[in-house]
Parts: structure tokens; C-alpha cells; sequence
């Protein structure tokens, strides 16, 4: 397989060489073809496809071998005819007074290579803590941009940079392929920073309203039981502990770092309004297409005419143009679709209302299980309020109430002499 | 020759590494891959008469060409029908 596809390799160097240094199709004719073929041999001159037909042999040359040829046929006594031209050399001589045409392929290959010395796109791939948008602005901090030119890209330098910057990326790869600067990063799945253990004294209070349901304390002395009303503020756990003596007296306080985990049922609240009436678009149906290209500052947009002057509204898919995977050009293609829309004002159906209403119902529940809390039941309802309807929800959850309150007040405690 | 022949019998070397032999390749009935030839006796349609150092070389068929040369080897297209050796 590996030979077959050298041997295709080398058939294909091999044509085009050819066909870059011009050849032609010829027709030797006389008695002594064979001699002929010996003598170009010999002069190691390159023919092929040989081929012996009634008026004689049709062969091709290449051009620079057809100029030595003369004495050869002159020598084995053989008339010779040209019967077909091919190659670079007969293009460019039959497209000479085509110049500008020749000028503007030549000027494409050189505006398409110096293209190829900067960099037109910029790309991450393994970036889940740091957005595309902060690894961008560090690069433009580093001077790397956009539009610059390749040769001044460090990749080295730049991986060394980014590692140094965000120490939650552990390993960074950046190269240039094409005009594209690829950057894969892995990032660190674990904490970089082990987090010192907190043991400043401290008490438990609650910072919401609600009925304690369960609770587990590791340290400090509760002051709550499971089923007590608690208020916001109010004490749960205490970081004071007094230290008895035999005779269950209070010789002094310590102070420890009230550690607890307590759960209360709680009641969350919450409203929103709307107005009775909504904007509705409606789609007429009448479509536009058109496309748009952008280069740098230049921007160019071709759409349909709209003679009726309705209100549109455009969708565009930009894309942005490569010759092949990496070879990214600063040219953005543009596909714009556009359809036109009437709008208009009409009430609420009752079923919209209640699909409002569960919208709003949805986003409040969502934001507290974002916090941890724990829906146990949720009531909607939609009252009337002047010009507007309003939304009023109440839901039951469980959920963690309890947060540190440093204590900073210390009591000044006297030591009973135990001897005494 | 002779001498050259009967050393690398004896030393057990291909033979095709004695100067001068032709290494003839056929593939299928399309092509017939000549190495070590010296010219050509004769070319038509039907029929290649090529002199190698120590024998010539007949390929018969229909249509034959000659799609390549180069100084020491030569390739023959074409519908072989046979490859023969003459002294």
C-alpha cells in the first residue's frame, strides 16, 4: 500500500514537472525508428508513451529535449512532425497579451501569502474556569492580538505567561498552525489553595426565619431543640461553654468554635407584576435574504429592497472565511435572514396569565434550589392590581439556616482555688 | 560472465545482482518492467525486441508502448502475450 501510494506520489511530481517545463506530442516517420530511440538514449534525452502506428511513432518529448533533437533525426535519416503542444510554457505564451489577467492571479498568491504571515483567529480549547473572554484580555495584555504578525508569537514565552497568571491551569499548549494560534489548557480539578481551618470562638445564629426540623451539632452547646420557632438572629448554637467543678459549679467559660449543621422549615414569599396588556409579533409571513461581508473596518451589506416599509426583524449567521483548516482569512461572511413582523397590543388570556404566573413561580423555586433550598410545597395566585396583575407566591422549603456570629465580647472569669 | 555466474551460485547471491542479467517484472498482462537492457532491435505494434548484455529480450503482444525510459530500465504497456529470452 505504502509503495502504491510513493509510486502515485512520484506519477504526480513527475506530471507536473512536465507539465511546468512544457512538452510536446511528436510523430517520427522513416526506416529506422529503433536507431532513432537508441540515439535518445544515448543523448539521455526523456521521451515517453512511445506508441508505433501506421505513419509512424507517436511519442512525447519534453521541451527543453525537443530543441537537441534536430541532428538526432538527421542522423537516423527520420522526418519528424509536431503534433500537439502542452504545458506552462505554451499557456504563458498564448495568454501574453493577457497581462492583467496574469497580474491579477499573481497579485491573489501574493496578497494570499503575505495574508498567511499574521494571525486571524484565536482559539481555546480546555477552558472551563477562565472564559474566552478573560484569556483574550490576557493575551491583549501580553501584546498578543488579533491581526499581528506571526514570527512575533512566542509560544513558549506565552504558555510560561498564562501558567504564571492563572495557577489553576496546570498544563498549557500554544501553537501557531496555520494563521491560527491554538491554545489548549487543562485545567485543575481540585482546589489549589487548601483552606485554613476556621477556630476562632464563635456562636451558630440563624439568618432566616423558621422551624427547626433536624439538627447535628459537632461542637458548642445548642440552645434549640428540633420543633422550636426560631427568629432571624436568634442564638441556635453557643460557642460558651462553662467549665464545672465537682460540686457542679461554674469555675470558668471556655470558649470553642461552635460547629453544626441545622435545618429549619422556612417560608419564602415573593411577588411580581405584569401589565394586562402585552406587545404580541406577528409574523406577516414576507421573507428577505441577503449577505453581508466584513473586512477589518469594511463592511458590506446587500438585502432585497422593502417597498411596503414593514418592521423587520434581521437573524445573521457570520462565518468566518478559511481556505482549509487553519488557514483562517480576516474576511467574515455574513447570511441574513430577515422576516417581517407586526405588533400590537392585546390583554392576557387567563391560560398566558397562568403561564406568566408559572414563569415567574419557576425562576423564584429555581433560585432556591440554587441555594440550597429544598421545595416542600408552593402555592401561585394572580390578583389584580390596578393597571397590571400580580403574582404572589409562597413556598415551603428546608433548608441550612444557621451562620457564624464571632463572639468578641469575652468574660473575664476568676479561678476558684480547688484547694480552698 | 560465466565466472560471475557460478560465484554467486556458490556464494548463494541472487543472481540479479550480477552485472549485465536483465530483470525482467511482469504485472498481470498490462505492464512488463525491463531492467539492464541496452537498446532496441526492433518496435511495432505487436512485438519488442529489446538487447540486454547477455541475451535479448522479446515481449509479444497487442498494442504495445513504451511508457517510460530511463537510462537502464524501460516499461512496456500494453496486452502481453508472452516475454521471451533469445540468445
Amino acid at each position: 500500500m505504502q509503495k502504491i501510494r510513493n509510486e502515485g506520489v512520484m506519477a504526480l511530481k513527475t506530471g507536473i514537472c512536465r507539465w511546468a517545463g512544457g512538452y510536446v506530442r511528436l510523430c517520427v516517420s522513416g526506416c529506422s525508428a529503433e536507431r532513432f530511440f537508441n540515439l535518445c538514449k544515448s543523448a539521455r534525452l526523456n521521451y515517453w508513451k512511445v506508441s508505433r502506428q501506421r505513419e509512424g511513432c507517436y511519442f512525447y518529448m519534453s521541451l527543453e529535449d525537443f530543441f537537441r533533437l534536430r541532428p538526432l533525426l538527421r542522423k537516423s535519416h527520420m522526418s519528424m512532425r509536431v503534433i500537439s503542444r502542452a504545458g506552462l510554457p505554451f499557456v504563458l505564451r498564448q495568454n501574453r497579451k493577457r497581462a492583467a489577467l496574469g497580474a491579477a492571479v499573481l497579485s491573489f498568491f501574493v496578497l494570499l501569502y503575505m495574508m498567511s504571515l499574521f494571525i486571524w483567529n484565536i482559539s481555546f480549547d480546555g477552558n472551563y474556569r477562565y472564559t474566552r473572554e478573560t484569556l483574550l484580555g490576557f493575551l491583549e495584555e501580553q501584546g498578543i492580538r488579533y491581526g499581528m504578525m506571526k514570527y512575533k508569537i512566542s509560544c513558549e514565552e506565552l504558555e510560561e505567561s498564562i501558567r504564571t497568571r492563572f495557577p489553576e491551569i496546570t498544563w498549557v499548549s500554544a501553537r501557531v498552525s496555520g494563521t491560527r494560534l491554538l491554545v489548549k489548557i487543562k485545567e485543575n480539578q481540585v482546589l489549589s489553595v487548601i483552606p485554613e481551618q476556621d477556630s476562632a470562638p464563635c456562636d451558630i445564629a440563624a439568618d432566616s426565619p423558621g422551624t427547626i426540623t433536624r439538627m447535628i451539632v459537632r461542637q458548642g452547646k445548642s440552645s434549640v431543640r428540633v420543633g422550636d420557632t426560631v427568629e432571624e438572629g436568634q442564638q441556635l448554637v453557643s460557642g460558651q461553654l462553662s467549665v464545672l467543678n465537682d460540686a457542679g459549679e461554674a469555675v470558668r467559660t471556655a470558649y470553642v468554635h461552635a460547629d453544626a449543621d441545622i435545618y429549619a422549615r422556612t417560608l419564602h414569599e415573593y411577588e411580581a407584576e405584569f401589565p394586562q396588556y402585552q406587545v404580541v409579533d406577528v409574523k406577516t409571513g414576507k421573507k428577505r435574504q441577503g449577505f453581508g461581508v466584513a473586512a477589518g473596518s469594511f463592511r458590506l451589506r446587500v438585502l432585497l429592497p422593502d417597498f411596503e416599509e414593514n418592521t423587520w426583524n434581521f437573524v445573521s449567521d457570520t462565518t468566518q472565511l478559511h481556505l482549509f483548516e487553519d488557514f483562517y482569512l480576516p474576511v467574515y461572511v455574513e447570511r441574513i435572514t430577515g422576516e417581517s413582523f407586526v405588533s400590537y397590543e392585546r390583554p392576557y388570556t387567563d391560560e398566558e396569565k397562568e403561564q406568566e404566573a408559572l414563569k415567574v413561580q419557576e425562576q423564584y423555586l429555581k433560585n432556591l434550589m440554587e441555594k440550597g433550598v429544598q421545595i416542600i410545597e408552593n402555592n401561585v395566585k394572580i390578583q389584580e392590581c390596578g393597571v397590571s396583575w400580580k403574582v404572589v407566591g409562597t413556598a415551603v422549603g428546608e433548608e441550612q439556616i444557621g451562620v457564624k456570629r464571632y463572639i468578641t465580647e469575652f468574660e473575664e472569669t476568676s479561678e476558684t482555688d480547688e484547694h480552698n | 560472465m560465466q565466472v560471475f555466474s557460478r560465484a554467486a551460485s556458490f556464494l548463494n547471491i541472487p543472481q540479479d545482482v550480477i552485472p549485465g542479467e536483465p530483470v525482467i517484472t511482469v504485472t498481470g498482462r498490462r505492464n512488463v518492467y525491463i531492467e539492464n537492457y541496452n537498446r532496441i532491435i526492433s518496435f511495432v505494434d505487436n512485438e519488442i525486441k529489446l538487447q540486454a548484455k547477455t541475451c535479448r529480450v522479446v515481449v509479444r503482444g497487442k498494442r504495445l508502448e513504451i511508457e517510460y525510459y530511463t537510462g537502464d530500465d524501460i516499461l512496456i504497456t500494453g496486452l502481453i502475450h508472452a516475454v521471451m529470452t533469445e540468445s
